[in-house]
């Protein structure tokens, strides 16, 4: 009935409104994608013989999937970051060296969260494993709650911007890219951020009086004794991003390597009792759940999709339509900001991504066409996080703003658009240079 | 009373399953720990002494298959415990302006939605171990109610190996449609549990 009416294209688009509707309308989105991409199937093959098939295989060749291996053993490292008491050393290391700077501390903050970010491959974990930390000592040297809920959240995008990031692995999955070089290539972006963070946080304090004095120097010796304290974090990122870069092990084994050893620490500084383990074990349990079951769900929305040559037809379209490749580019980002201020990273990104890269990636960028789909990834990966620290719906703000007592989630949302501006610029820079992303690429896989 | 009995033994059942699947993910990161240490030492071995001393040491064969089958039984196995727990993701936007019973309705219409398709995935499954009946032949149930068998044991799928160390697979499949029957389960019990909210306003849980 409905096929005489639709194309199969047709029905394609007209899956997306009934989509968002369903999302909108609070389904959960992996049910609201796996419905829609199974009715699709069913409607454009007018049989239920390839729906049953997909359901079938597809939950079992999803979830013993050996590059997909990588989430929840990322996400079960994450959690014994969290437990290893990591975050204070960073922090104490991070302070001694940038404690005597106006806005000192919360630089400390920022640069702890990167440090944080590169054993941890989420957002939300490395926030409020800082904030933990960071928020009583920031408000004890008498930050101002803007500033220092501002940076704490942004700190907390470092975990997902700076590898291992969980984020990128999906993309890495939805685009068919390669993991090791989107690894790769985040680097020197999350680099970027982290400095760009403080060089917002020094601004901001020298602008806004008595929002973030600096405290007393300390002596080069204390310092060093500081930096030495975090050498576990520096070994288990060398041993995972060195051992990923250098094709030593797999990006699967390395998050296994990366596991085992936040494990040691957090056993050895006794952050990892029988109860504890219970906890992380259930808690990296349900979130890689979760996220499979977006992937299973998005991969039979994508299959149904393809079926009706939505991404074909959408990608023709635009080849032939007269826009410059950077218009395309820049509506797409743009679009992510917008998404991003009411939608999750991860939702937009499985929202998006399969429809996006088909077109990207035929566009001509002047450069090499094998390295437009790693640039994209990073982009992508930028202008969705800063969804994280946007209002309203921005949950590292809600989550730095709910440890913070006394700071009105207004202000918070005020502290964040400093860092929001820190983001845009970036973002501009990475479009505008994308010998920057990919420098890193180029030197270790030629 | 019954009603939290049932949810106590759902709530434990689910939790229990996901922490026997957590136990894959450690199993997983200790064999390839291991079986890095291996590699490692056999390098170094081939280059300083001679490559007949401990010939054991070799990366553990099929490593990535056995990683690959434990998380994969993590994943199955944390899928009931997801639902329980409400852990799948809503875009929560509206909420504020739905009102609550027209939120109780939208939280019972998703667990509605999720059950259906955790029925849709064990029905489908099923047939990753067992053959589909053809025309004439009776059905699976009908044999396991005249206890045949033999002829269940031809059904079986019992052909497909994995591909490295030759692990016959339909076991692994067995494992895989348990979880997905328990999700299932745990599915249905959620949608009467958000039906209850409907009735008894007074017992909402978050």
């Amino acid at each position: 009935m409905l096929t005489s009416i639709f194309t199969d294209f047709q029905l394609g688009l007209l899956s997306f409104p009934i989509l968002l509707i369903l999302i909108f309308l609070r389904i959960p989105l992996s049910a609201a994608m796996f419905l829609v991409g199974l009715v699709g199937t069913y409607l454009v093959a007018g049989n239920m013989r390839m729906m049953d098939s997909q359901l079938k295989t597809f939950a079992y060749g999803t979830l013993t999937n050996y590059s997909l291996s990588i989430i929840p053993l990322f996400l079960l490292m994450s959690e014994f970051a969290t437990r290893g008491g990591m975050s204070r050393a960073l922090f104490k290391a991070a302070e001694a060296w940038l404690g005597h700077r106006k806005g000192g501390l919360a630089m400390a903050a920022v640069g702890a969260s990167a440090g944080f970010g590169a054993i941890c491959g989420s957002s939300l974990a490395t926030a409020s494993a800082m904030g933990k930390v960071a928020l009583p000592e920031l408000k004890r040297a008498g930050y101002s709650g803007a500033l220092s809920t501002g940076a704490l959240a942004a700190g907390g995008t470092l975990g997902i911007l700076i590898p291992p990031s969980v984020v990128l692995v999906v993309y890495a999955i939805l685009a068919e890219e390669n993991i090791e070089k989107l690894f790769t290539a985040a680097f020197i972006p999350g680099i970027i951020a982290m400095l760009g963070y403080m060089l917002t946080i020094s601004i901001y304090a020298h602008l806004v009086p008595n929002s973030g004095d600096s405290l007393p120097r300390q002596a080069m010796r204390d310092r060093f004794t500081a930096l030495v304290a975090v050498w576990p974090v520096a070994i288990i990122f060398v041993l995972v991003i060195g051992g990923i870069y250098s094709g030593i092990f797999s990006p699967t084994a390395a998050a296994a390597v990366g596991v085992a050893g936040t494990g040691i620490v957090a056993l050895a500084n006794g952050g990892l009792t029988f109860a504890s383990l219970r906890e992380s074990l259930l808690s990296a349990g349900q979130t890689s759940g979760m996220i499979f079951f977006i992937i299973l769900a998005a991969g039979v929305y994508n299959s149904f999709l393809s079926s009706a040559q939505v991404p074909q037809t959408l990608a023709e379209y635009f080849l032939n339509a007269d826009l410059s490749s950077w218009t395309i580019l820049i509506g797409m980002l743009v679009l992510y900001l917008v998404l991003g201020t009411v939608m999750d990273s991860l939702a937009m990104i499985f929202l998006t991504v399969p429809i996006f890269v088909p077109i990207i990636t035929q566009l001509d960028f002047g450069i090499p066409p094998s390295e437009v789909g790693i640039w994209f990834g990073i982009l992508v990966l930028m202008s969705a996080e800063i969804g994280l620290i946007t209002p309203p719906v921005g949950l590292n703000l809600f989550v730095i703003n709910a440890m913070s007592d006394d700071v009105k989630i207004s202000e918070t949302y005020r502290g964040a658009m400093p860092f929001v501006a820190s983001d845009i610029i970036r973002i501009i820079l990475l479009v505008a240079f994308p010998g920057i992303t990919m420098f890193l690429v180029r030197l270790f896989f030629g | 009373m019954t009603f939290h009995r049932i949810e106590n033994l759902i709530g434990r059942l689910s939790a229990g399953l996901a922490l026997i699947g957590g136990l894959g993910l450690i199993f997983a990161t200790l064999m390839t720990c291991i079986s890095i240490c291996l590699k490692l030492s056999r390098r170094l071995l081939d280059r300083f002494f001679s490559s007949e001393l401990f010939t054991w040491a070799h990366p553990i064969l099929g490593e990535e298959e056995l990683v690959e089958l434990s998380v994969g039984f993590a994943l199955f196995a944390v899928l009931p415990y997801v639902m329980f727990r409400r852990g799948h993701v809503t875009i929560d936007l509206f909420e504020s302006l739905f009102g609550r019973l027209l939120n109780r309705l939208l939280v019972l219409l998703g667990d509605l939605t999720l059950a259906v398709i955790a029925y849709l995935l064990m029905s489908r499954q099923w047939f990753l171990i067992f053959k589909k009946a053809r025309r004439d032949d009776p059905l699976w149930s009908e044999l396991f109610l005249r206890g045949n068998w033999s002829e269940i044991g031809d059904r079986l799928r019992d052909s497909q190996e994995s591909q490295i160390i030759g692990i016959p697979l339909w076991p692994t499949y067995m494992v895989a449609e348990f979880c997905t029957v328990v999700f299932f389960i745990t599915a249905v019990f959620c949608v009467i549990r958000s039906a209850r909210t409907l009735r008894h306003p007074s017992q909402i849980e978050v």
